[in-house]
């Protein structure tokens, strides 16, 4: 597994077969693709968690799986030059502006820059993209710093790198957890009708959550 | 005699007590809100008219000549009142909707007073109303004309559109919100366009008098064909406006909208005693006329060769939906719905039935004349779009991309599709996937959704790229190495 760099990156992007190419719409700015990264800004909705009851979060239970959608979290929706603080140790779900679509021979991984990083606001994960994944990613944004950020919707905030897998995998539709989200999206711990949510006591939890 | 008169004075002045507290309630509810989640400063503004109003109703002058049990019955529905600020909020409302809505609205009501505020409803359905009216008559019984008009006074009339809470589910119909925007247009041209209506249905009111001869119900008679004349006519102009302005995409909505309804009824409704209340031409001749405005079959023919390469059949739907609207059936009928069933009645059906070629006659010749207007108030406004376009949004739909840019020769960066063809492409999908639709596909549900998402982000994204590349066009740093 290699990284893809620009030059291949760049044609990847502008490939007119749609079993090599990568789509990340809106790219704003042809300074968004680096030598082996391409940037992506913060979208304009964002979740975070309210203060509530629970004492403890346990994804094999049911009641608190289906609670998360409405009770646990609130929307906010921002438009492009609005900030949003982001407070000490505080953290929400945020997801990138760009859409993103990966052929079934590329996979990604997404990372802070470093930029912010130095000021304390870290996207919390490194996810790892799934080749075939269609949606904008969801980002768990903390601010690890000792004072409150302000964010905006479009600000630069990570980056994405790409790697080919190879050999090829089939040409499949992605049924994964996440299809094609265009917002943050909640945890959703198990795959829909699988032996694991079966396992756990969860049958169609998640499919509730929709 | 007022309620008033059989109360003891402790019996009033208690149930004044109750009343002025829930005002206070009430204003102490409206103020808590925070204004940076209404979607649009209108929001603000509907709320002080509310605050207005409220707070005359806790003058104390105002009090002491109150009518304490009207005044309280009609304080215990003021929650309904409320509700329309409480939901204006962003969380429910996609802004990237009330963008596009925002800058019809403010093009179309240009030079007018006119505001409009959001909020969403649980049905699943979209009203456009005026705001100012409703409160009006909210509080009718309680303020007199002129106490009202000093609350109105130097403000601007306010209008709200409500959208439903389940965006995703309903994109592509949003398209009828400008039909609904319509209205409100016609009552700003009306002197124009009321000259050109009588001028078109002239003859068929003298055919009505004459009808009638020279009793005295021909007066009436005339009076009650001129309203639904023009009741008709408005409706005709709403979607020629939408039309102009979304083309296909409207085309596709309306006959969404009209799935499974029967297509050659026209329908006057009438409320009971024979005042007139409402009239709506068929749907058949609603999309005869649709399909003329933006070309519909010009654009069936090019798309025929365009669409060629797509998994799923677009141009089956467009097909159906111009046969639908041929309006040389001999199907057409119209009924008066409501109203008293007697003599009068039936005259009106029998008249309306007999002259039925004619108002569609005119009716088509009133529309010429409103497509000129339209033409040189709005120009700017209307998109032509074509089905090359729409073909790369509908690729892109097929492949679970949002209709959001056209990349020609698959060249970064795209150029940002404009909302109409946004909506065509999302209206064309959703209808493929209705006509498709089979019992036993489980996947339906979340293709729909799936639609109903991607569109509304092709509405963010195609935005932000223009309003970006407004300012920084796409090579502007000129791809500089990074470290």
């Amino acid at each position: 597994m290699s990284v893809i760099s620009k030059a291949k990156l760049l044609k990847l992007l502008e490939s007119s077969d749609e079993d090599s190419r990568i789509v990340l719409t809106p790219l704003l700015s042809r300074d968004q693709i680096g030598n082996a990264t391409v940037d992506f800004r913060l979208g304009t909705t964002l979740l975070y968690r309210k203060r509530s009851q629970t004492a403890v979060i346990d994804v094999t239970d049911a009641l608190e799986s289906k609670r998360r959608q409405k009770h646990l979290y609130e929307k906010v929706r921002l438009r492009l030059h609005e900030p949003f603080v982001l407070h000490p140790k505080e953290l929400v779900l945020a997801s990138t502006l760009e859409y993103l679509g990966l052929p079934m021979n590329v996979f990604a991984i997404v990372a802070s820059r470093s930029s912010w990083g130095r000021l304390g606001k870290v996207v919390a994960t490194a996810a790892m993209v799934q080749p075939g994944y269609r949606g904008c990613l969801t980002l768990e944004l903390t601010n690890l710093g000792d004072r409150p950020m302000r964010l905006y919707p479009g600000l630069l905030i990570g980056h994405i790198a790409f790697f080919e897998v190879s050999p090829k995998l089939p040409r499949v539709q992605y049924r994964g957890r996440y299809d094609c989200p265009t917002e943050p999206e909640m945890s959703r711990f198990f795959h829909t009708d699988s032996p694991e949510e079966s396992f756990w006591g969860l049958d169609g939890v998640e499919r509730n959550l929709d | 005699m007022s309620k008033d008169s059989n109360l003891s004075n402790e019996s009033r002045i208690g149930l004044l007590a109750k009343c002025v507290s829930l005002i206070d309630r009430a204003r102490t509810h409206l103020a808590e809100l925070d204004n940076s989640q209404f979607p649009t400063p209108a929001t603000d503004r509907a709320r002080d008219l509310i605050d207005e109003y409220l707070s005359k109703l806790q003058d104390r002058d105002y009090l002491e000549r109150a009518d304490a049990p009207i005044l309280y019955e009609a304080l215990l529905t003021l929650p309904r009142l409320l509700e329309f600020i409480d939901n204006s909020n962003v969380e429910e409302i996609a802004l990237p909707i009330v963008k596009l809505y925002q800058k019809l609205w403010m093009k179309l009501v240009e030079g007018h007073s006119i505001e409009l505020f959001y909020y969403t409803s649980l049905s699943h359905n979209y009203t456009v109303e005026s705001f100012t009216k409703y409160v009006e008559t909210f509080f009718n019984s309680v303020f007199t004309e002129k106490e009202t008009a000093e609350v109105n006074n130097d403000r601007p009339e306010i209008w709200c559109l409500s959208l439903s809470q389940m965006e995703g589910e309903h994109l592509p119909m949003y398209a009828m919100v400008v039909h609904e925007f319509g209205h409100v247009v016609f009552t700003l041209l009306e002197d124009q366009l009321i000259f050109s209506a009588t001028r078109r249905f002239d003859e068929l009111l003298s055919r009505g008098r004459h009808a009638h001869g020279m009793s005295d119900e021909s007066g009436d008679f005339a009076t009650w064909l001129g309203d639904a004349l023009k009741r008709l006519a408005q409706e005709c102009f709403c979607d020629i406006l939408a039309a102009k302005i979304l083309g296909i995409s409207y085309l596709a909505a309306l006959y969404e909208l009209a799935w499974g309804n029967e297509p050659y009824e026209w329908i006057v409704s009438e409320l009971f005693g024979g005042a007139f209340s409402d009239a709506h031409p068929s749907t058949s001749f609603r999309l005869t006329l649709i399909s003329q405005v933006c070309d519909a079959g010009q654009f069936l023919r090019d798309a025929e060769g365009e669409f060629k390469d797509l998994e799923q059949n677009y141009t089956g739907p467009i097909s159906e939906i111009i046969a639908l609207g041929d309006n040389t059936s001999t199907r057409e009928e119209c009924t008066i719905l409501g109203g008293k069933e007697d003599k009068q009645k039936a005259k009106r059906i029998e008249f309306l039935n007999q002259n039925l070629d004619a108002i569609k006659d005119a009716l088509l010749l009133f529309s010429g004349d409103v497509e000129k207007l339209l033409t040189s108030r709005f120009n700017d406004l209307f998109e032509i779009v074509n089905p090359s376009q729409v073909n790369a949004l509908l690729d892109r739909m097929e492949k679970r991309f949002p209709p959001d840019l056209i990349q020609e020769d698959w060249k970064l960066p795209g150029k940002p599709a404009c909302y109409a063809a946004i909506f065509t492409a999302s209206a064309l999908f959703r209808l493929s996937q209705m006509i498709e639709f089979k019992l036993d596909n489980e996947d339906f549900i979340q293709e729909w959704r799936r639609a109903g998402r991607l569109t509304l982000k092709a509405f963010e994204s195609s935005d932000i790229a223009q309003e970006y590349w407004n300012q920084y066009p796409w090579n502007h740093g000129k791809g500089k190495e990074r470290r």
